[in-house]
């Protein structure tokens, strides 16, 4: 069954110049996708909307056949779909266990003992235990990035979207990370959704989007 | 429940931004707790006052209705202004029927009155002549001004229908020295004379001697000391005879049964009858039923125009509050000028913060909180801060507020003492002002500067009471509101995809 479901959908930043123009696409359970292109092809632009970040010029965009831009675009965030970010988007005053939290906090899922499945994830995505209680900004990049894809499978949402989830990590995290997204689709029957310019990554996955400025 | 925990990690972990609104809320706290304590403090001290206030009061003849009818701005035209008409408006008086009617108001808690009249003494009478020296020297006066003789002037002798008419003994201004104040009711013309008196005509308690009815040398009566009194503040009262109203009115009963009417060398002639001059004092237990009458009396028959109720007591308390009254606009005003500061600095510097903040909206808003729970959170933020800098405040405030309160009101008691001073040193020590109509407020609250005395309201209790606390809760909720109400509006503007690309 579809999740995630792209009809027609054009954006464009200035009206003028069409960064997608007229895709269509479906993204179904239990199926990891790659989204790859060069820079400036509009992978980030494509994640934005299907977060619900960002509004597509035209077309729909549809969550279980339902039109996202008529969702409530937090609760959409909060609890179905969620985003890793390039960036890692960590608040910088909280430690890592507290930013996971945060995330379960906001979901409003029962949750019943938060800070132990927290640190649970961060074990997952192989954060060490001494770096738990450790402010943000005193972890690497490497470091944020795992606590930010903890973050987002705190509250177990059915489509997860990262931005190069593995681009600051080495080659053995990386692939661990990869095993979870594969175990989360596989066991969970998550839809997985990666933007990524790593081939290895893209290899992984089950389904590959290769996005490029003359498709448009 | 989340928002309330966030709220407090995120005010220990940026502690710098936290402690500034800290210290900011804090002194405003402060500031609020110590002007409101003593604004409501100054308050209560004028309605305690007020409310405890037993006043006495007079009717008299109306001066301001009067000169108002007979001078109303124009140049009166040739026989329209008559001066014997006015002077003879000026002195009239209600007579003692006439006040005893007043009297029964039921407002009125009781009523007494005072005769008045001259009467002449025996040839060998010696009388007091005041001094300059005062009566601080006796032995001095005893050489000088008590010798001194005096033969044409009179004996006041004042006739009181109660002791409580005797404001004079009540006050302790006059003191019995020897011998007993006569009975209240008694018609058998016992009296109270001065120590001065008695000493220069060699009379003691016992003693008798005689009066006389200035128009008629025959008429003689005679009194019995039963007392002595000193004033070691006046000669006022040197040489008047006191006694009660029944022996004062026997002897002018008397004078108007056995009257004649006598040549008056003007080619008239002019009764020998002794009339006495009236005053009569109305007592209230409060200010309230003072008001009340001033009302009932007209309904009584008074007619205000030519008649006015007047009390000194309340003049005295309007003139003993005006410190008060200063204090508690001065705190007022300070309290508003430090709330409109501190808010509008607080305004201010949340706008700071939550530019500075962008970021942490960007990424609550990306992850799915609500704008209006981001917004909630840095308003709860701003409230705990505010509310335990209140808190605190508060206490400070509390504890300074009566030593505060008490030098404020000093300074503004020796504020009001300088400006009477000067003014009564600038009319030469005979300012009279208060009473002309359009005076203008200063005047009217000076008051009669020579008169009587002023007894300022000099201290407070100050106290933080439930009221102040309300207040202050309610102010540091509007504190909360007005700081965040633009960082709210700011965070609901932004757009989370914009502030994380801009980062």
């Amino acid at each position: 069954m579809s999740e995630l479901t792209l009809k027609d959908v054009s954006y464009s930043y200035d009206k003028k110049k069409m960064v997608i123009k007229n895709m269509s696409l479906d993204f179904e359970e239990g199926t990891l996708y790659a989204i790859v292109g060069e820079s400036g092809a509009g992978k980030t632009t494509l994640l934005s909307m299907l977060s619900g970040l960002t509004k597509p010029t035209m077309g729909t965009i549809t969550y279980k056949g339902q039109n996202i831009s008529k969702l409530n675009p937090y609760s959409y965030r909060s609890k179905y779909v969620g985003v890793i970010f390039q960036s890692y988007n960590l608040l910088p005053h909280l430690n890592a266990v507290e930013n996971v939290i945060l995330s379960m906090d906001v979901s409003r899922k029962k949750i019943p003992d938060k800070r132990q499945k927290a640190q649970e994830l961060l074990r997952s995505v192989g954060l060490g235990e001494e770096l738990w209680d450790r402010r943000i900004l005193k972890l690497s990049g490497g470091e944020q990035q795992r606590v930010a894809i903890a973050r987002t499978l705190a509250f177990d949402s059915d489509v997860i979207l990262a931005d190069e989830p593995t681009g600051n990590l080495d080659g053995k995290t990386q692939n661990a990370i990869m095993d979870i997204f594969m175990r989360l689709v596989r066991e969970q029957n998550k839809c997985i959704i990666i933007v990524t310019h790593s081939p290895e990554v893209a290899q992984m996955a089950d389904v590959k989007y290769e996005l490029s400025k003359n498709s448009k | 429940m989340y928002i309330i925990k966030n709220a407090y990690k995120s005010i220990v972990r940026a502690k710098g931004r936290n402690i500034l609104i800290f210290i900011l809320v804090f002194l405003i706290a402060v500031s609020a707790c110590v002007a409101l304590s003593v604004r409501g403090s100054a308050e209560a001290a004028k309605e305690t006052a007020y409310n405890s206030l037993s006043i006495t009061a007079q009717i008299s003849a109306n001066r301001q209705g009067i000169m108002g009818s007979f001078g109303s701005g124009e140049r009166p035209q040739e026989g329209e202004f008559d001066p014997e008409s006015m002077m003879g408006k000026l002195s009239q008086a209600l007579t003692l029927e006439e006040m005893t009617h007043y009297a029964g108001s039921e407002y009125v808690d009781g009523f007494y009155y005072t005769g008045s009249i001259g009467f002449n003494a025996p040839e060998d009478f010696t009388f007091y002549e005041n001094t300059s020296g005062g009566f601080g020297s006796f032995g001095g006066m005893m050489g000088g001004g008590m010798m001194g003789g005096r033969n044409s002037a009179d004996l006041t002798v004042i006739g009181y229908s109660s002791h409580d008419a005797m404001t004079t003994f009540i006050s302790g201004e006059n003191v019995i020295y020897e011998g007993n104040v006569f009975e209240q009711d008694s018609s058998d013309g016992s009296c109270i004379i001065s120590y001065e008196l008695a000493l220069l005509n060699d009379l003691a308690v016992g003693d008798s001697f005689t009066i006389i009815n200035p128009q008629k040398e025959d008429q003689v009566y005679t009194v019995t000391i039963c007392g002595t009194f000193l004033n070691e503040s006046s000669e006022a009262y040197a040489n008047t005879v006191f006694m009660s109203y029944a022996s004062l009115n026997a002897m002018v009963e008397d004078t108007i049964a056995n009257a004649e009417e006598v040549e008056n060398g003007r080619g008239g002639t002019t009764s020998t009858a002794l009339r006495s001059t009236v005053s009569g004092t109305y007592v209230f237990s409060n200010a309230e039923r003072y008001e009340e009458f001033l009302t009932d009396v007209e309904v009584l028959g008074l007619d205000t125009e030519a008649y006015a109720v007047s009390s000194t007591d309340l003049n005295q308390y309007e003139k003993s509050v005006v410190p008060l009254e200063s204090l508690s606009k001065f705190t007022m005003i300070f309290f508003i000028v430090v709330l409109l500061i501190g808010g509008g600095i607080l305004v201010i510097f949340n706008m700071f913060t939550v530019r500075e903040r962008k970021y942490e909206i960007g990424v609550l808003a990306a992850i799915g909180m609500k704008k209006g729970t981001v917004a909630l959170q840095f308003l709860t933020e701003t409230f705990l801060v505010t509310l335990l800098a209140v808190v605190i405040g508060t206490g400070i405030g509390a504890t300074v507020s009566q030593p505060v309160g008490d030098y404020l009101l000093q300074e503004q008691v020796a504020s009001v003492e300088t400006t009477t001073t000067t003014m009564n040193e600038n009319f030469g020590g005979g300012f009279q002002g208060g009473g002309f109509p359009g005076g203008g407020n200063r005047f009217q609250n000076i008051g009669n500067l020579s008169g009587n005395e002023v007894e300022y309201l000099d201290s407070l209790n100050t106290t933080t009471d439930a009221s102040v606390l309300l207040s202050l809760m309610a102010i540091s909720i509007l504190l909360t509101l007005i700081a965040s109400s633009v960082g709210m509006i700011s965070v609901l503007r932004y757009e989370p995809l914009k502030i994380l690309s801009e980062r």
